[in-house]
């Protein structure tokens, strides 16, 4: 939850002071910075999953007949799809959850998630087009898919940028979480979007599954890398936006302290 | 946050040293005939035919040639900017959470004067 900022001129009588916490002040100061084995080893093993990947996808599958080389953006292209579903789904729900009842983990994780979702969105808005010249002889189409996938990722970036803007106000964490709610609804549509309305984008997992071994191989060790490295990058993120929180309610404590102390 | 900087820099080692030779192995194959090089009715020259050739079938052929899309130059082109929009974003965290762990230490002093406690921010 957000933690109104109190400053020395603020009126002994004001709420935000009554609402202040009374614990002593150097309780609060006891922030865990070192970073967590368990965060290490979640980016140990995504790492070691995405260089296993990568030499897969380069020694051992073969390339399309049509495609060439650029087939093999599919690999890490569809596990970004992946990441960013699972991290806007998330996010959504956490938002919700956080609307619902007002809680500062929720609203961090939902944050992180969002933040990591983006990444791994943009990430899919520049390898889709490289992927789709070879294959469509264009860029970019306004088919569902695509088009849905661009808007959500707007979506996402302008929750982003609102909490950047309203900072601490209660008000703007409010209406962010109500606008990340629509990632999860959103990200069902991406994903039924070619059954419902057609489009020109590749069904593969939907629509008969990857033949080739070495392929199937290489889509799920580049599926799980990417899974647990978007997990080590929203638990980083989680952290910092943690660090953040509680260092806001450091502030707020001292500001208490030393308010109670004029007064004194 | 170093180890998040130095798991940057072995993805990008990785992807540079899996997809290079595929990449060099591609460049240097004999390029395959366009598809418009098929005996049609529409590319005369293929086909064996002696008659000359009409100034649109060699524009097209001219266009067939500039629509070669050199796949490997765009998979390693994909691979790159994934891996910087991702360092992108690791480089902001870490600075991010630099600057919140310096005002953590510097709240944790102003406590410490405060309260007389000698202190331990970590």
């Amino acid at each position: 939850m957000t933690t109104p900022t109190i400053s020395p001129t603020t009126s002994p009588e004001s709420p935000e002071l009554a609402a202040a916490p009374r614990a002593p002040v150097a309780m609060a100061t006891r922030v865990p910075v070192r970073t967590p084995a368990a965060l290490l080893v979640l980016l140990g093993v995504s790492l070691a999953l995405i260089e296993v990947a990568l030499w897969w996808i380069a020694a051992r599958t073969p390339s399309d007949i049509v495609l060439g080389l650029s087939q093999k953006i599919f690999y890490f292209h569809v596990g970004s799809a992946f990441a960013m579903l699972l991290c806007l789904t998330s996010a959504s729900f956490l938002s919700l959850a956080d609307l619902l009842r007002p809680d500062d983990r929720a609203d961090a994780l939902a944050q992180s998630l969002l933040e990591v979702g983006v990444i791994f969105a943009l990430c899919i808005l520049t390898s889709g087009p490289l992927w789709a010249r070879k294959a469509w002889g264009m860029y970019w189409t306004w088919e569902p898919r695509l088009t849905l996938t661009l808007l959500v990722t707007l979506l996402a970036v302008s929750v982003i940028a609102l909490r950047a803007m309203s900072a601490d106000s209660g008000t703007g964490r409010r209406v962010g979480a109500a606008m990340a709610v629509m990632g999860a609804p959103a990200s069902y549509l991406i994903h039924v979007a070619v059954k419902w309305w057609g489009g020109t984008h590749p069904q593969v997992i939907q629509g008969g599954g990857i033949q080739n071994a070495d392929m199937r191989i290489a889509f799920w060790l580049a599926v799980f890398g990417l899974l647990t490295f978007a997990a080590a990058l929203t638990a980083t993120r989680y952290r910092d936006l943690r660090l953040k929180q509680r260092g806001r309610a450091i502030r707020l404590n001292l500001s208490a302290h030393q308010l109670r102390q004029r007064r004194a | 946050m170093s180890h998040l900087r130095a798991a940057l820099l072995r993805l990008t080692a990785a992807t540079l040293l899996s997809f290079g030779p595929v990449c060099a192995a591609e460049a240097s194959a004999p390029a395959a005939p366009p598809a418009a090089a098929a005996p049609t009715s529409a590319n005369p020259t293929a086909a064996g035919a002696s008659a000359p050739v009409s100034t649109s079938a060699k524009r097209d052929l001219s266009r067939y040639k500039e629509e070669r899309v050199p796949g490997g130059t765009f998979m390693l082109a994909a691979y790159m900017v994934m891996w910087a929009l991702v360092a992108g974003f690791v480089g902001r965290t870490l600075l991010r959470q630099a600057k919140v762990e310096a005002e953590l230490t510097d709240l944790s002093e102003r406590v410490d004067v405060l309260t007389g406690h000698d202190g331990d921010a970590t």
